[in-house]
């Protein structure tokens, strides 16, 4: 027995934990698993969600939706055998994301067992996992939106977990308990991807997705109620990949400049509130209005703190290795800023694009405009002003930019511009003065 | 010796600074409050550029952002007549699309007419105005619209536009010209798959059952609404009294979406119609099984429950079907159906009492139904209306 572990974990496990690809490759081949998983349900099960009739829910079922559940569902399984097996949570994740193809069971298997498959569901539910236990004994029928192929891939997974967890955990007592605990697991993970948006549900009614509000897409509800705790659990996960590398990108936040990115972006939602408030009467008032607002302070502190590691990324002084660090956190932020403003509506999107679009034009090559003053101050007011839009546009929608008062605008954009400016100098001019009394150190 | 500090660019970053924070939200924005606050934050600002205290400098723009919001909470802003109709339109146009996509399309409406009336006089809102029209069944007038957007403007192009002038067409009765429009949008390749579906309908509406046939196989090749297809050749088989063909589409169908609940209802009809009670029953039974999983059309789930009771009322089952029969009425109280079959069931087996109950219950839910009236006029002796007592 001890010599087929031995053979397992030699030629499918070691392989993969000591790979030299980086975590984006991953992640990738994981995504991939959830895009192929998707098609099939839209091929081989019963309604048919992979390609959904309306293109654009297509897209944002394909891009977001069922990755962030998928994704929530993998960070919340390699933190918890990071903490039950306290192995490396790097070869933990590597491990995970490459046996993730085992999602593609439930597709695979369902139209054996009923021509036409399943209608599959989150098993978000306790009793649909309940219900499955006992199905499998006989013991009763599924519960609706579970099927036979997704009983397969729990206790497949739960298995694999187990003999992971077994291999791995250092002293045997930690063995005994990480295999004991591998459904349980499985079950926690499932349940906090599935149950968070039906916890939501039973919270703020059933109807809370499909009422419209500000945020007018269920798909893209669905999407904030995974990505709003994603976030601090990808924190929690780099935390325990690499304390330096975490610490280093704290420290070189401004937080002053976030506070102020964050009240932007909340400054205009209050100013589409206030503009359009005695017509739009109907909102805010769904539970996702004053979520949306939350987020929209997040959106502010992320895409503020992507933009600084892009400065820092592409900031000559700053040593290669933090560099490459900076550049990865950078790119991480990014793609969560752009998954928060997709959930907040396509306006949203478009503007923060924009936003980018001028952190990309002050701190990368060959422009890298942050070298002059003026210009410095301009690109980082003019992100500011951004932000507020971003808010305004979760009232205004596409007529965002037509609606907005000009004298509003001017009024925000022109004092954050001279403020900033003030910045600028202030900076600038600190920098030669340490150099200066360093100089006068030597001397003495 | 040691060298001065303050340069020129802090001097200029600081007056820059102080003017902007001090002058611009207050005099732009029209509020007056912000003359008492706006001034001390752009002090604040210079003397932290002058001190080149970052720290200070940032409190301040802090400070200054949130002055401007609590302010315009609580004094409106100052904006021209123009720019206040311009705001109130296109806020009118934005509540209606978030009306739309609320699903409440009399309020859409309303909002979108609020717009075009402030002056947001854009043939798109005309285009939302005519969608509103053809979900609340006014079809007539969203055909009117779409009729003139078609020849007046450019939207006529918009594959959106072109899809719903014809449906809106058809829907007001306009037959020709929203056959015509379908057979234009197949040639500009607008949702192909969706024009034959219309199409299909269209022709089966027209018994021209042939044509339909043959628009809905095209369809289904195309993969849109399959089971639904399926369904519909299933219905034409079986207006042909070909059974055969007509089960092996129906299955098809239910192969395609095993939770198409009509597909149980018709395949039971096909079954029981063929005097295979038994098949029947499975077939119902089955259908039942999944509309207690997926509880959302209740009214099929009730023809579902009314099929059952006939075809255990067929079997000689009396105990279950009349509870598959209230079980009908209990789901879905309208489909007046189930009334008639068990208050017929309880006269052939002569519990007279149970059904004057039963119709009685009928003529609360529809006071107007007819059949049970008639009925119940018979078991109570009343004689019919025009009939010498």
């Amino acid at each position: 027995m001890k010599k087929f572990f031995t053979w397992l974990d030699r030629t499918f496990i070691k392989p993969i934990e000591n790979s030299k690809m980086p975590l984006g490759t991953f992640i990738l081949i994981a995504y991939g698993y959830m895009v192929v998983r998707d098609m099939l349900e839209g091929v081989l099960e019963t309604p048919g969600i992979g390609l959904a009739a309306t293109t654009i829910i297509t897209i944002e079922m394909l891009l977001m939706h069922f990755p962030l559940f998928y994704f929530m569902l993998f960070t919340v399984a390699i933190i918890l055998i990071h903490f039950s097996t306290g192995h490396d949570i790097r070869k933990i994740t590597r491990v995970l994301f490459i046996y993730s193809f085992i999602i593609l069971i439930a597709p695979l298997v369902d139209p054996l067992f009923r021509p036409g498959g399943y209608n599959l569901a989150y098993p978000g539910d306790p009793r649909m996992i309940l219900q499955g236990i006992k199905a499998t004994f006989g013991l009763g029928k599924f519960y609706y939106g579970s099927s036979p192929g997704m009983l397969m891939e729990g206790y497949l997974g739960a298995l694999l977990v187990a003999i992971y967890s077994g291999l791995r955990a250092p002293t045997t007592r930690r063995k005994v308990i990480s295999i004991l605990l591998a459904p349980l697991i499985l079950i926690v993970a499932t349940l906090t991807a599935g149950g968070l948006q039906m916890v939501v549900g039973a919270i703020f009614g059933g109807g809370v997705y499909a009422t419209g509000g500000l945020i007018s897409s269920a798909t893209r509800k669905y999407s904030l109620v995974l990505l709003l705790p994603l976030i601090p659990l990808i924190w929690l996960g780099l935390w325990r990949y690499s304390r330096e590398k975490v610490r280093l990108l704290l420290r070189s936040l401004k937080p002053f400049l976030l506070v102020l990115s964050a009240l932007a972006a909340g400054a205009g939602f209050l100013f589409g509130w206030l503009n359009l408030r005695d017509v739009l009467v109907g909102v805010p008032r769904n539970p996702f209005d004053y979520i949306a607002l939350f987020a929209l302070l997040v959106l502010g502190v992320l895409a503020g703190s992507a933009s600084l590691f892009f400065g820092n990324a592409y900031d000559p002084a700053v040593d290669t290795g933090d560099r490459r660090t900076y550049r990865r956190a950078a790119g991480g932020l990014f793609v969560l800023s752009m998954l928060l403003a997709w959930c907040l509506g396509y306006t949203a999107l478009f503007i923060v694009i924009a936003f980018f679009v001028c952190g990309l034009v002050l701190h990368t090559t060959p422009l890298r405009l942050s070298r002059f003053a003026v210009s410095s101050s301009f690109f980082y007011a003019l992100g500011m002003f951004i932000l507020v839009a971003a808010g305004y546009s979760l009232f205004g929608m596409e007529r965002t930019l037509s609606v907005f008062p000009w004298q509003l605008g001017l009024a925000v954009f022109l004092p954050l511009w001279a403020v900033l400016l003030g910045r600028e100098f202030i900076l600038r001019r600190a920098r030669p003065r340490f150099e200066e009394e360093g100089e006068e150190g030597e001397e003495r | 010796m040691k060298r001065s500090r303050i340069s020129a660019g802090l001097i200029v970053a600081a007056v820059l600074a102080a003017a902007a924070l001090a002058v611009l939200p207050p005099l732009l924005l029209g509020i007056g409050i912000l003359w008492f606050i706006a001034p001390p934050l752009g002090l604040l600002a210079a003397a932290a550029i002058l001190f080149r205290k970052n720290s200070l400098l940032m409190v301040a723009a802090i400070l200054a952002v949130l002055a401007v919001s609590i302010a315009g909470v609580l004094h409106p802003m100052r904006l021209s007549p123009s720019q206040e109709r311009q705001l109130k339109a296109t806020a009118y146009f934005l509540k209606g699309q978030i009306f739309a996509l609320q699903g409440d399309y009399a309020g859409a409406l309303a909002a979108y007419e609020h717009s075009e009336r402030a002056g947001l006089e854009h043939p798109w809102v005309a285009v939302q105005r005519a969608y509103c029209c053809n979900f609340l069944g006014r079809s007539e007038n969203a055909y009117e619209i779409f009729a003139r957007l078609m020849r007046d403007t450019l939207l006529g192009s918009l594959d959106v536009v072109h899809i719903n002038y014809a449906l809106s067409a058809m829907k007001s009765g306009n037959y020709k010209q929203g056959e015509r429009a379908f057979w234009q949008a197949l040639s500009y390749n607008f949702y192909p798959g969706y024009c034959y579906y219309q199409l299909g309908i269209c022709y089966r509406l027209r018994n021209d059952q042939i044509k339909a046939e043959e628009m809905m196989t095209n369809a289904h090749r195309l993969c849109y609404e399959r089971s639904q297809c399926s369904s519909i050749l299933g219905a034409i088989a079986e207006s042909r009294r070909d059974y055969a063909r007509a089960e092996e589409f129906y299955r098809r169908a239910l192969r395609e979406n095993p939770e198409n609940l009509t597909v149980y209802v018709k395949l039971g009809s096909l079954f029981y119609r063929e005097g295979r009670v038994s098949d029947a029953r499975e077939v119902l039974l089955e259908g039942v099984r999944i509309s207690e999983w997926i509880p959302l059309n209740f009214r099929v789930y009730a023809m579902l429950l009314n099929n059952l009771g006939f075809v255990y009322a067929e079997e000689g089952q009396l105990s279950k079907a009349i509870p598959a029969f209230k079980q009908a009425i209990r789901v879905d109280p309208a489909f007046m159906d189930s009334y008639d079959n068990l208050a017929h069931l309880y006269i052939e087996n002569k519990r007279f009492s149970d059904a004057v109950i039963v119709l009685r219950r009928a003529l609360e839910v529809d006071p107007d139904y007819r059949p049970a009236r008639r009925v119940l006029d018979q078991l109570l002796g009343v004689p019919e209306a025009g009939q010498p007592q």
